[in-house]
């Protein structure tokens, strides 16, 4: 080809020709790759952009408040400020990890991982102090940003901590009441889908409901601030003292199932709950079950007099504290021979309970404990309510029967001792716990209420009444819960000391033991059942030592908190006696608001006084005001004392008084 | 017999016309949604950008018009005074230059920036175009016909590269191959050119970090998706995300900040989410229709001057917008090249209108046997 021929504009043609094809070339490649981008794999690149700009906003409904009986609010929730990041934006996350560190207190290297995820949300920190956030939005960290959280908060801090439990930091009930009525509690958290840029800046596409129709119901229960209080101070002083692991009590209105208090110390704190222990956040009244021991006779005496199988004035043969069932031998804590049924309730003899539980049989006997509510949940509103351990009868040997008729060999929880004393209380009718009284909507309005609801008969009304004066005499002189009595009225209760069986070693523990009290006031007209149970109480663990004080501070603090007046008659001799309510009837009661005036005593300091004259309950308060401990004895005025009014306090360890009444007991009072 | 000069003044090119027209109205409304948002942050006004876009067109058009009633014939002259000029000012914008993103690229004055190297593209097509209908007898002397060419083009391809850009660097130096090869240079000069220019070229990628980053990310853009990788990736989301139809005119959401320089360099990608592929393609067809026409009217020229004018113009608004989109579609690594016609930009609107008017110039002169061939179909008096 010549040289000439390569220059001629046809060949100048050709060649750009060419190249536009060529050009063209190019172009068919970016349409290929076009096709491919959006028609073949469109789908995936679309949801990778709807990742990035579709965005879901969780917004929390407040959860429900939890109020007292009286509306004093125990839980709430408000908004506080959490601390969130999108690590996509974050250009040195060293930096910014040292900047949030400093402000916030927290590890850096925790912050700066989570900085580098790839995600396009992490928190950083949740439910901050306004300072920290008012600090973070100074340091005006790219990528770095501020939403408000509600949080959960208890005003009292460890007030019914185990009855509220608590939320955790999703707002999610973790434990006790919380977690039961999460869902009412919690709300509609709503889910609104929204459009966001690289910026970080949202756009709504859902349009949002009001706040108020989504906050959570409120919570109203039936536990009494105050009597929740006067528990708790009362058992973790008696905690300290006793040198005791644990303390529970349970407070509850015999009439209705209501809880008034129920506590565990030691406690806790629910705004600080992740720094307890499980066991501390545990409400034991309700998961844990235990040997009841001698507080058990309630129930079965309940059953032997409900079916007429003994009397109260039956004569039972104690057997010198040595009774043989099967190859066992079943011993009192002192030895008795002949004792009427009241009195053998009185000193808690574990022979005559055996002898009358085994008077009544195990069907029997297993048929009223069911009654009781042994051996099922009480269904109190709670999570984890253990139903105790109480085998069927047709699987008792004889020396069960024995030894569940005082408290061995059957497991139980306090709620169930409660729920089962509140029906003697009751004149027979169980009542199911009740701790939930209603549900409140969002503006204050009752939702819905839970009326208190009848579990039935257990037991008849006079056998109940029976019983219940049987018990009085456990409170009174000669009775091993006499530290349980509070002047002006008339208490009945058992107490119980129980061994706990030995985990390790299997079989029963000779230190570790349960002392505990349950009772109610007053006999006449029962207000309050309480349960007291001091676990593992170094030294004397019996309930009458441990327990029953604390009874006597948490019952007479209720009575006083629910207006209940003492009784009492001014005798015209001048002398103090408690009465029933039938005696009011005649018109010859007085009520006295306030303390009864004492007697006019010369007391010479040091000396032990002349108590000779004085009502009971003058005697009590002044041996109150000396520090001094008595005994008391009998009813009516002081007759006799020992030792002998004078002598020098030091010397004196526990002082006895007798009384004696002037004026008979009307018949079947 | 060429047109008389009435007829000259009645003839329009239609389709190439109709392409123009086109792509300049879909590149008014994407830049209008492309760049609303950032509009509104950057200055409150949404339709910032799209009145200063409208602006830039009809002084674009107002250019065109003149220019295609201009004798073409008259840019022999311009050639060598334009070419000093670009090379001045080229070398002015070093010096009194506005330096934005690292790079020094445009005058500023007042209100308008002006980008020198958008001249430079027409000048050195004006001055290839002259300088090789004057050389045609001697183009295959490597003295008279390579080194000139070379010599000249090289220095303002130099200048343009240390601004740096790269991309027009480029695009300057396949425009100077291409014409060289039309007009019949040795192959194996430009071969041996090529050759030599391969080290530089590797050089300078691998000497500057940044570049040789945009290599990498070129190789494997999800590699690093939310650092250098950033603006490949989410071009592709964008450009993908639009399927076939596409999302909506207006509706798309990667121009919410998520894809940097949505309204310029990368405004393809907005148009094939929000458009899909229907309005990809259509882009591609009307670029089609564009060079087709171009090639058309350098076939047709009066004379050499012209098919060369025609044909760089030409090549030069193909080679560019080809890049522009492969780049956005990830097919070459990412390179500060506008879409002709349709990204936000004075300076390259305005010089690109400018290269069409040449060609409506040249257009208009066509050989008489062309044009009387070309009177039904194609052309159109008005």
């Amino acid at each position: 080809m010549k040289t000439e021929d390569t220059h001629s504009f046809s060949w100048i043609r050709i060649r750009a020709i060419l190249l536009v094809a060529m050009l063209f070339g190019f172009g068919l490649a970016v349409a290929v790759k076009a096709f491919e981008l959006q028609v073949m794999d469109g789908a995936k690149y679309d949801s990778m952009a709807r990742d990035q700009y579709v965005r879901s906003f969780e917004l929390p409904a407040p959860r429900g408040a939890i109020f007292d009986r009286n509306k004093h609010e125990l839980a709430i929730s408000h908004d506080v400020p959490s601390v969130f990041a999108d690590p996509r934006r974050i250009h040195d996350a060293g930096k910014t990890a040292l900047a949030l560190a400093r402000v916030l207190r927290m590890e850096r290297g925790r912050i700066e991982r989570r900085l580098k995820s790839k995600k396009a949300f992490v928190w950083i920190a949740r439910r901050v102090g306004r300072k920290e956030a008012d600090a973070v939005k100074r340091l005006k960290l790219g990528g770095i940003g501020l939403t408000m959280e509600p949080r959960r908060f208890y005003p009292n801090g460890d007030l019914a901590a185990q009855v509220l439990g608590f939320a955790g930091v999703d707002s999610v009930g973790l434990e006790g009441l919380e977690k039961q009525f999460d869902a009412v509690l919690k709300g509609g958290d709503q889910v609104l889908r929204g459009l966001r840029d690289a910026l970080g800046r949202g756009a709504l596409l859902d349009a949002p409901r009001p706040i108020e129709s989504l906050q959570g119901m409120g919570l109203v229960l039936t536990i009494d601030s105050a009597i929740q209080n006067t528990l708790e101070h009362a058992l973790s002083e008696a905690v300290r003292r006793s040198g005791s692991k644990a303390g529970t009590g349970i407070v509850m209105d015999p009439r209705n199932g209501d809880i008034l208090a129920m506590a565990t110390e030691p406690g806790f704190d629910p705004n600080k709950f992740s720094k307890y222990s499980a066991s501390r956040r545990r409400n034991r009244s309700v998961t844990d079950c235990f040997e009841p021991g001698s507080i058990f006779k309630i129930y079965t005496y309940a059953a032997a007099l409900d079916l007429g199988v003994v009397s109260p004035g039956d004569i039972i043969n104690c057997e010198n504290s040595n009774y043989k069932v099967s190859n066992h031998i079943i011993h009192d804590s002192h030895p008795h021979q002949n004792l009427t049924v009241v009195d053998a309730f009185k000193v808690s003899s574990n022979i005559a309970a055996a002898k009358i539980g085994q008077k009544l049989g195990p069907k029997r006997l297993y048929g009223y404990l069911r009654k009781f509510g042994f051996g099922s949940k009480t269904g109190i509103s709670l999570p984890g309510e253990t139903r105790g351990i109480l085998s069927p009868a047709y699987r008792w040997r004889p020396i069960n029967t024995a030894t569940i008729s005082f408290g061995q060999g059957v497991s139980v929880s306090g709620i169930q001792i409660v729920s089962a004393t509140a029906a003697v209380a009751n004149n027979g009718i169980r009542m199911k716990p009740r701790l939930v009284k209603s549900l409140l909507k969002p503006d204050g309005s009752v939702e819905k209420t839970y009326p208190p609801m009848s579990e039935g008969r257990v037991i008849r009304s006079d056998t109940a009444h029976e019983l219940a004066e049987i018990m009085e005499k456990v409170t009174g002189p000669g009775g091993t819960g006499r530290r349980a009595a509070i002047p002006g009225f008339n208490v009945a209760g058992k107490t119980g000391t129980a061994q706990k069986v030995d985990p390790v070693a299997g079989g029963y523990s000779r230190d570790k033991r349960i002392g505990s009290f349950v009772g109610f006031v007053p006999v006449e007209k029962p207000r309050v059942v309480v349960l007291i149970s001091m676990d593992e109480p170094k030294g004397v663990a019996y309930g009458g030592v441990v327990a029953a004080p604390v009874f006597a501070k948490v019952a007479k603090a209720a009575l006083t908190r629910l207006g209940v007046r003492p009784l009492y008659r001014a005798a015209k001799d001048g002398s103090a006696k408690r009465e029933r309510p039938d005696d009011l009837a005649d018109g010859t009661i007085q009520d006295l608001e306030g303390p009864p005036p004492i007697p006019k005593v010369r007391v010479e300091s040091g000396k032990l006084p002349d108590f000779s004259g004085l009502s009971m309950r003058a005697v009590a308060r002044l041996a109150g005001k000396m520090g001094l401990e008595i005994d008391l004895y009998g009813t009516g005025l002081a007759v006799k004392q020992e030792p002998m009014p004078g002598t020098v306090l030091k010397k004196v360890g526990v002082c006895k008084v007798w009384f004696k009444s002037l004026a008979k007991r009307r018949k079947g009072a | 017999m060429r047109r008389d000069a009435e007829e000259r003044d009645r003839y329009i090119d239609g389709p190439l016309l109709i392409a123009v027209f086109g792509l300049l109205a879909i590149g008014g409304v994407m830049v209008f949604s492309a760049s609303a948002f950032h509009a509104q942050k950057a200055t409150g006004d949404t339709l910032f950008y799209l009145k200063r876009h409208l602006l830039f067109s009809a002084i674009g058009l107002a250019a065109m018009f003149v220019v295609s009633k201009i004798d073409y014939h008259l840019l022999g002259r311009l050639a060598y005074p334009l070419l000093l000029m670009a090379a001045v000012l080229l070398a002015g914008v070093l010096v009194f230059g506005n330096k934005a993103g690292g790079a020094t690229r445009w005058f500023r004055l007042g209100p308008v920036s002006f980008q020198p190297s958008e001249l430079a593209k027409l000048a050195v097509v004006i001055y290839l175009s002259h300088s090789l209908t004057r050389k045609r007898e001697k183009m295959h002397s490597f003295s008279f016909g390579f080194l000139p060419h070379v010599v000249m083009c090289g220095t303002l391809i130099l200048l343009v590269l240390v601004e740096p850009d790269l991309g027009t660097a480029a695009l300057l130096a396949l425009l100077l191959f291409s014409l060289l090869f039309v007009a019949g240079t040795k192959i194996s000069y430009l071969l041996g050119a090529a050759l030599l220019a391969l080290p530089v070229l590797y050089h300078q990628i691998m000497s500057t970090p940044w570049r040789k980053a945009r290599m990498m990310v070129f190789l494997d853009p999800w590699a690093d998706r939310f650092g250098i990788g950033y603006q490949v990736t989410e071009s592709l989301i964008a450009f993908g995300s639009g399927g076939a139809t596409g999302v909506g005119l207006g509706d798309g959401r990667q121009k919410l900040f998520f894809l940097p320089a949505s309204h310029t360099d990368f405004i393809f990608s907005i148009l094939g989410e929000e458009l899909g592929f229907i309005g990809a393609a259509l882009i591609l067809l009307l670029f089609g229709i564009l060079v087709y026409r171009g090639l058309k009217i350098a076939m047709n020229a009066a004379d050499l001057f012209g098919t060369y004018l025609a044909l760089g113009i030409t090549l030069t608004i193909g080679f560019q917008a080809t890049a522009n989109m492969a780049v956005a579609l990830g097919l070459l690594p990412t390179k500060g090249l506008a879409l002709p016609f349709m990204s936000y930009g004075g300076s390259s609107l305005v010089s690109t209108l400018i290269g069409i008017g040449i060609l409506l110039s040249v257009a208009a002169r066509e050989r008489p046997e062309f044009a009387r061939r070309a009177r039904k179909p194609a052309g159109v008096y008005v």
